[in-house]
Parts: structure tokens; C-alpha cells; sequence
């Protein structure tokens, strides 16, 4: 494990930089119930993640990744544990916090626009949910949003007009579109062939190093982890839990040519491995 | 040249059909003489064509179609009002739906209008059974369609809608209501046939006016052609109202994709 920077255990995992934590976990862990029992998805789990940070959630699927994204994002609720937002719990009483939620955008794997709305009208909705803004200021906020996501042009489309790339980037304007400080993305470019992926990818860094959102994105691509990722949380199946935190140290902005190096190669390689071990212990 | 294939030829219903017609006219016509039918258990098409062209000239007989289009229009509204509404209630409390199931599926399957002379002795003979009927009839497909529609949103969008801190209102009038829209529109088509059916049923036992109350009044003079008019000029209305509620469905769900995405 000497290619990979930094990895370390997760009982060591806490306040991992000089920034303050903006999404602290402590002790967060899922089960669910099953028939007359109950089965766990994730095993209590901490984790600190900065503000304007990159963290990647990596690992096989049944590890819990998605669902401790989903706690994170405020639609399922912990079995146990804390989750704080800027020093205060986004979960009280059973029930998300409407105004910490307000910090976090979501981006899902299938897009999920609503197949009835114009794509403008798909990234204006949680502006017009929210009744924040005059309706001429959601209509040029929207635009803007889509704009910066490089999708200015088909605002008037249909979500079934456009393509799988295209929706997803509608999918980010719509996430931005209320200014969260968080866009939390549940395996958003798995469905996407290579080529969209990879120019997604570009775009999603460009949007990082431009806006200084924090980002959580859970993916079970090495490569796409190592290509984005400041720290790499690396999660292991049966019962899922997070096996190690990985820096991953290659300055940005980061190029396609970078893919090519060695490096980059290398710390693809010893993850596979380290994915392949966890797999084959459970 | 691309070779367009028979049964993807536009022009082929519009030759066919006419076609088909024409035989089966020609085989009635052909049955009556050969067997020398009574007109009185089955009168020739000619007659018939012809009692259908007075009717359609007759004031009288269009004010009769106006009762039972009025009728079905008026119960298919209630009924559209009440179903979509009790759906929407039953999707809200899933213990509502289930208490009530058992009554739900008891009235489901009562046949409805063995109730008509209960409501001619609460109302009498005039519009309130034929409305009352005509509403009855399709209010449990629109009722149940409304429901399967506001379940079938799939989790994913009920998500995106959480994560925007939808309200309830806002979940059920930005998303659950519009993407179950084609479901009640396909119970609306369904509803409105069985409206009629209503109608015409209520108008047979309770009538004093209607194309049913017409229908009945020949069979008792044994006016048998005047009778299959009037089961045109049925098939006509149909026609119309369907044709009403589809043309409904092009205007409520213009731009949806064939597939959603």
C-alpha cells in the first residue's frame, strides 16, 4: 500500500485538515429492517469533511455508500449516530432540517427531472418550491445556472429531447440553482458512456475550482475517485463500513493527461487491489 | 425504394374499413330478404338508415339527445370531481384506503344500477336518478385510476422533491397530481362510457325524456327500425363525448415523452 498517499484507519478518521468541518459525522450508522430482524447497511461511521472540499465515496455496491450519502443528504434517517451541518444536526426529532437541507443540493444517477417540465422549468422548480425569489429573478437565475453548466441553449427542450450528459448537467444547474454550499452526487455519471463521463468530469472539477462548493460524490470507479477526489473514503462491504481515507495529492487543475501518468495509474491499481482484498474478506 | 409494408400502411383503415362496412350492410341486407326476416325482430338496413335520417332531421328527437348528453355530462363531472378527489384522499391515508377497501370493493361489485328505482323513489322521475347514475358508474375506475397514479410516482422524483422541502400541497399539486394526469385521463375514458351506459339505463327505467326513454317507448309501439336509430344516434353521442375526453388527453399531456425518462 506504499502508492497510496495518506491511508489510514478509520478509527484515526476525524478532523482531517486545518479547515473546520463543515458536515461532521459521528458514529453515523443504518440498519434496516428485514423480515423479523434487522440488517445493517452501514456500521457506525465518523468522518469530517472541510469546507470546499472533494471527498469521493468509493466502493462496491452493498457497502453503504449511497446510503450514508443519503443520511447526509437528509432523506433517510440515522439509526444512530449525529450528523452536523455546520455545527448544527440536520437531523431533530425524526425530521430533516428544512434550513440546514437548504446548504445541500442533490444530484441523483438517473437525472430524476420531471419528464412534464421544460428543462428550465426542471431547474427553476426548488426556486419556485422555495418562494424566495420575485419570478423574473427565478427565470434569469435558472438560465444562469444552466449557462455555467454548459446547457444554456436548451432551456426551452424536454428532458426526453436531450441527452443522458445533457440531463445530467440539467440535473447540476437544478441542484445549484438555490446557491447550496454542499452538491451531494449519488453515482451521477454511471449511466453515461466513457466519453460523456470523462468531459463531465472536466466540468465538474472547472465548476469546483470556480465555485468553491463542497462536494460529496459517491462513485464505484476508481479511476473517476482518483481523477476527483482530495481524499478518497473508501468503503468496505458486508456489513458496509469505511475502511480507509486516502489523500489523494495530484495539484489541479487536473487533466485527461494525467490519467496517463504512472502515478495516476499506480494509485488506480493499488485501490483495485485494496477493493479486490475487501471483497474477497466478506 | 423503401418497400413500406402492408400493415404499416397509412391508407390501409381508411380503405378497409369502408370496405368491411359495406360487407356486413350487404350481408344484413342480403340475411333479411333470403330468410324472410320480420321487421319487427329484424327490420333491413335501408330502413333503418332511413329512420336514422329522420330522426337526425327531427327536432324532437335532438332535443331527447340533449337530455342524455346532458345528463351523462353532468354525472361524468360529479363523478370526475368526487374520483379524483377520493383518490387523492385515499392516496394521502394509506389506513383510510385500507379500512374502507372491504366497503369499496362491496359497492365495486354491486351492480350499480339495480339502484335506480331506489333513487326514482328518492327523487322521482326527473334529472336527479339519471345524474346520480351516470356519476355512479365511472366513479370507481377514476377514483382508482387517480390512486394508481399518484402511487406509481416512482421514489426518485418523490426524492428530488424532498430535497427541496416540498410542502405537501406542493408534492401533490407539483408532482404527484401532474404525473398521474395520464392515469386519470385514461380513467376519464373509461368513466365517460360508462356514463352513458348510466344514462341510458337510468332513462330506460326512470325516463320521462332521453334517448333511452325514446329507445323504450318504440320497442312497446314494435317500431324495431326506429329502435336501431336510436342505437345509432347512441353510438353517435358515444362517439362525440369519447372523442371529447380525447381530445382532453392531447390538451392536458401535450408534450410528454412516449417513454418517461
Amino acid at each position: 500500500m506504499t502508492g497510496i498517499g495518506g491511508a489510514r484507519s478509520n478509527s484515526a478518521v476525524s478532523g482531517s485538515s486545518e479547515r473546520p468541518a463543515l458536515i461532521a459525522l459521528t458514529g453515523v450508522g443504518k440498519t434496516f429492517d428485514v423480515g423479523d430482524g434487522t440488517a445493517p447497511a452501514l456500521l457506525p461511521s465518523s468522518l469530517s469533511i472541510a469546507d470546499g472540499e472533494f471527498i469521493v465515496f468509493l466502493g462496491p455496491s452493498g457497502c453503504g455508500k449511497s446510503t450514508l450519502l443519503r443520511m447526509i443528504s437528509g432523506l433517510l434517517e440515522p439509526s444512530v449516530g449525529a450528523i452536523d451541518i455546520a455545527g448544527s444536526p440536520l437531523w431533530f426529532r425524526g425530521r430533516c432540517r428544512a434550513d440546514l437541507r437548504s446548504r445541500l443540493g442533490l444530484v441523483f444517477q438517473d437525472a430524476s427531472l420531471f419528464p412534464w417540465l421544460t428543462v428550465e422549468e426542471n431547474v427553476r422548480l426548488p426556486l419556485d418550491l422555495r418562494g424566495r425569489m420575485p419570478r423574473g429573478g427565478r427565470l434569469s437565475s435558472a438560465r444562469a445556472m444552466l449557462a455555467q453548466v454548459g446547457a444554456a441553449d436548451i432551456g426551452t427542450r424536454m428532458p426526453h429531447e436531450i441527452s443522458g450528459g445533457m440531463r445530467q448537467r440539467v440535473a447540476i444547474a437544478r441542484a445549484l440553482s438555490y446557491d447550496p454550499d454542499v452538491l451531494l452526487m449519488d453515482e451521477p455519471f454511471a449511466a453515461l458512456d466513457a466519453i460523456s463521463r470523462e468531459s463531465l468530469n472536466l466540468e465538474l472539477q472547472t465548476l469546483w475550482l470556480t465555485t468553491g462548493k463542497t462536494i460529496v460524490l459517491v462513485t464505484h470507479s476508481m479511476a473517476e475517485a482518483v481523477f476527483l477526489a482530495d481524499r478518497i473514503v473508501l468503503f468496505s462491504p458486508g456489513p458496509g463500513r469505511i475502511d480507509s481515507v486516502i489523500e489523494v495529492g495530484f495539484p489541479r487543475p487536473r487533466t485527461l493527461d494525467l490519467t496517463y501518468s504512472p502515478e495516476f495509474q499506480g494509485m488506480v491499481r493499488d485501490l483495485h487491489e485494496r477493493l479486490a482484498g475487501l471483497m474477497g474478506q466478506s | 425504394m423503401k418497400k413500406v409494408r402492408l400493415r404499416d400502411a397509412v391508407w390501409l383503415p381508411w380503405l378497409v374499413t369502408p370496405c368491411l362496412l359495406a360487407a356486413g350492410l350487404l350481408a344484413w341486407h342480403g340475411a333479411v330478404i333470403a330468410w324472410g326476416v320480420s321487421p319487427f325482430i329484424l327490420p333491413a338496413p335501408r330502413p333503418v338508415l332511413e329512420e336514422w335520417m329522420a330522426l337526425l332531421s327531427s327536432r324532437r328527437a335532438w332535443s331527447h339527445t340533449a337530455m342524455t348528453f346532458a345528463g351523462t355530462l353532468a354525472g361524468f363531472l360529479l363523478a370526475t370531481v368526487l374520483g379524483v378527489a377520493a383518490g387523492i384522499l385515499l392516496s394521502l391515508w394509506p389506513t383510510v384506503e385500507r379500512l374502507s377497501k372491504p366497503f369499496i370493493v362491496a359497492f365495486q361489485v354491486l351492480p350499480k344500477v339495480a339502484l335506480i328505482p331506489l333513487f326514482v323513489v328518492w327523487m322521482g322521475f326527473g334529472l336527479g336518478p339519471k345524474i346520480l347514475t351516470s356519476a355512479i358508474l365511472p366513479f370507481y375506475p377514476i377514483m382508482m385510476n387517480t390512486l394508481l397514479g399518484i402511487r406509481s410516482v416512482p421514489e426518485g422524483l418523490r426524492d428530488v422533491m424532498a430535497s427541496f422541502d416540498a410542502s405537501r400541497f406542493q408534492l401533490l399539486g407539483r408532482l404527484e397530481l401532474p404525473y398521474a394526469l395520464p392515469f386519470i385521463v385514461t380513467g376519464l375514458e373509461v368513466g365517460i362510457v360508462l356514463a352513458l351506459v348510466g344514462t341510458v339505463v337510468a332513462e330506460f327505467i326512470s325516463g320521462s325524456n332521453g334517448l333511452g326513454y325514446l329507445l323504450v317507448s318504440r320497442i312497446n309501439s314494435y317500431e324495431t327500425a326506429q329502435m336501431f336509430a336510436i342505437v345509432l344516434q347512441l353510438c353517435l353521442l358515444g362517439l362525440v363525448l369519447y372523442a371529447g375526453v380525447a381530445g382532453l388527453r392531447r390538451l392536458l399531456v401535450p408534450r410528454r415523452a412516449p417513454s418517461r425518462s
